[in-house]
């Protein structure tokens, strides 16, 4: 597994294995089909002309869960989308209301909030972790976790 | 509970075919069996890489564009300043009220602005250097009957009229630093005018000036006044004003017209007057001091003489003339003081 991929067959198994983490991340950001379809090959696309530097899984993972953030960063900010592009009708696949309005709270949070939440409680890496992914001290990336989690706390609280 | 709606998102099965298929497309794959990934690199690199120049070449040209078109805007007169004497010339203002073209309308223009260096230049700078430089050259006679004529040319009435403003203080600025005297006569212009001055080779100033004359004069011939002075226009446009006054069957702007050239009428002749008063004073001093006292009746004649002079070189002096004129056009019948015998037929 941790040998370099080769050529398409690598990429159709890297796309099967890593495709949900892109899917989910891009899910987070993207509120559009076509821009998750865009960020989605962009990743993949990078991804496979990166293979040789990517050396184990978990570089690997860690470099896709980065790139892919950057990306969707990147199309929200874009001014055409951001002024001209809708906002399509987010399809969250909720069992009730109250599950909604917790992921609703989460999709709300600035991006670099939103970001920690998911690598710490979804992908479960620790913040050791996500400091090294970001580069950034591991004292910011708590203090962050503390102001996401009460912001949470308070936009649920207040639906 | 968010780990339980996250697992229910995962990538379609058709995003990742299309995603597959894509980056094949992109990336020339499927590759023979064993190709170097670093082969791939290099090779893959490419798209990525121009999209890169692409988007720095896009920026750089959007970058030029915007240099050359606020060169352009920075370049491009909006407003013209005809200054007359007799040497005629022509300055463009750009939007920032600062020069950008110098033009010479006759020889001796030309030779008013050697040496100068006005591109870049204030409105005001200019005009304070050229009036400064007409003094030096002597196009500005000791007398104080030369006129100093600037004219502001502009789409907007507003703005020709502000501009007018600014030039009259520049001008008297340009002439009070050199201690010289001079009428300032100013006025509005608008670019067809222009155009039309300039297809007969003369500035809006003159030009305007020599319209007003053929409307005193239908017989009159521009020729007969391309080399002349302001001063001699406005005095011969005074000479013509019709005898029967001012607003009879005229237009307003005419009204106008002529009622600026009878106040600077006024004022060329008011200053010769007081120049010819002073002269004679400083001869009445140089004759009393020159010779012994005849009586004491004579010493007090020379003393009112030199008195009466200086007190209406002092009246005139301390008005400034925009004033003079100010008030003279709305004065209407009055006559000033020491409107010389001329009359000035309104």
């Amino acid at each position: 597994m941790d040998q370099p991929l080769a050529a398409s067959d690598d990429i159709s198994a890297a796309i099967e294995q890593y495709g949900d983490i892109v899917r989910r991340i891009c899910f987070l950001y993207l509120r559009n089909q076509a821009d998750v379809e865009d960020v989605f090959q962009e990743v993949f696309l990078k991804f496979y002309l990166n293979l040789t530097s990517l050396e184990t899984e978990q570089h690997r993972k860690a470099w896709l869960c980065r790139v892919t953030f950057n990306l969707c960063k990147d199309y929200v900010k874009s001014f055409w989308r951001r002024n001209v592009i809708s906002i399509e009708h987010l399809e969250i696949p909720c069992e009730n209301e109250t599950q909604g309005e917790i992921l609703q709270a989460v999709l709300q949070l600035p991006a670099d909030e939103k970001e920690l939440i998911y690598l710490h409680y979804y992908e479960g890496l620790t913040i050791p972790e996500i400091a090294r992914i970001n580069g950034e001290n591991e004292n910011s990336i708590y203090s962050r976790l503390r102001r996401a989690k009460k912001r949470l706390k308070m936009k649920v609280g207040d639906a | 509970m968010f780990v339980k709606y996250m697992d229910q998102i995962k990538a379609e099965d058709a995003l990742k075919e299309k995603t597959r298929q894509y980056v094949e497309a992109v990336s020339g794959a499927p590759e023979a069996a064993g190709a170097a990934p670093a082969a791939v690199w290099h090779r893959k690199s490419k798209p990525l890489v121009l999209h890169r120049f692409r988007e720095m070449v896009t920026a750089a040209v959007v970058l030029a564009a915007v240099f050359i078109g606020g060169l352009a805007y920075y370049r491009m007169p909006v407003s013209y300043i005809s200054l007359d004497i007799n040497p005629s010339l022509e300055l463009g203002i750009n939007a920032f009220d600062r020069v950008v073209a110098v033009e010479a309308v006759n020889g001796d223009g030309l030779q008013l602005l050697e040496r100068q260096q006005l591109v870049n230049a204030s409105l005001e700078e200019a005009v304070q250097a050229l009036v400064q430089e007409a003094v030096r050259q002597g196009y500005i006679q000791q007398n104080g009957a030369s006129v100093v004529s600037l004219t502001a040319v502009s789409k907007k009435a507003a703005t020709a009229a502000a501009l007018q403003e600014r030039l009259r203080e520049a001008a008297h600025q340009g002439l009070m630093e050199t201690d010289a005297k001079a009428v300032v006569y100013t006025d509005g212009s608008d670019p067809q005018l222009r155009a039309r001055a300039h297809e007969l080779g003369l500035s809006a100033g003159k030009y305007k000036l020599i319209l007003l004359l053929q409307e005193l004069d239908s017989e009159l011939d521009i020729e007969d006044y391309r080399n002349a002075n302001i001063a001699a226009l406005i005095l011969k446009a005074d000479s013509l004003l019709p005898t029967s006054g001012i607003g009879n069957g005229q237009t307003d702007e005419l009204q106008q017209a002529f009622r600026m050239v009878a106040a600077a009428a006024l004022e060329i002749q008011a200053n010769e007057q007081r120049m010819l008063q002073n002269r004679n004073a400083e001869q009445n001093q140089a004759e009393g001091s020159g010779e012994p006292l005849q009586n004491r009746e004579q010493v007090r004649n020379q003393a009112d003489n030199s008195a009466a002079a200086e007190q209406g070189q002092k009246e005139l002096g301390s008005q400034p003339r925009n004033q003079i004129q100010a008030s003279q056009q709305k004065s209407g019948q009055n006559q000033p003081d020491h409107e010389p015998s001329k009359t000035i037929r309104r």
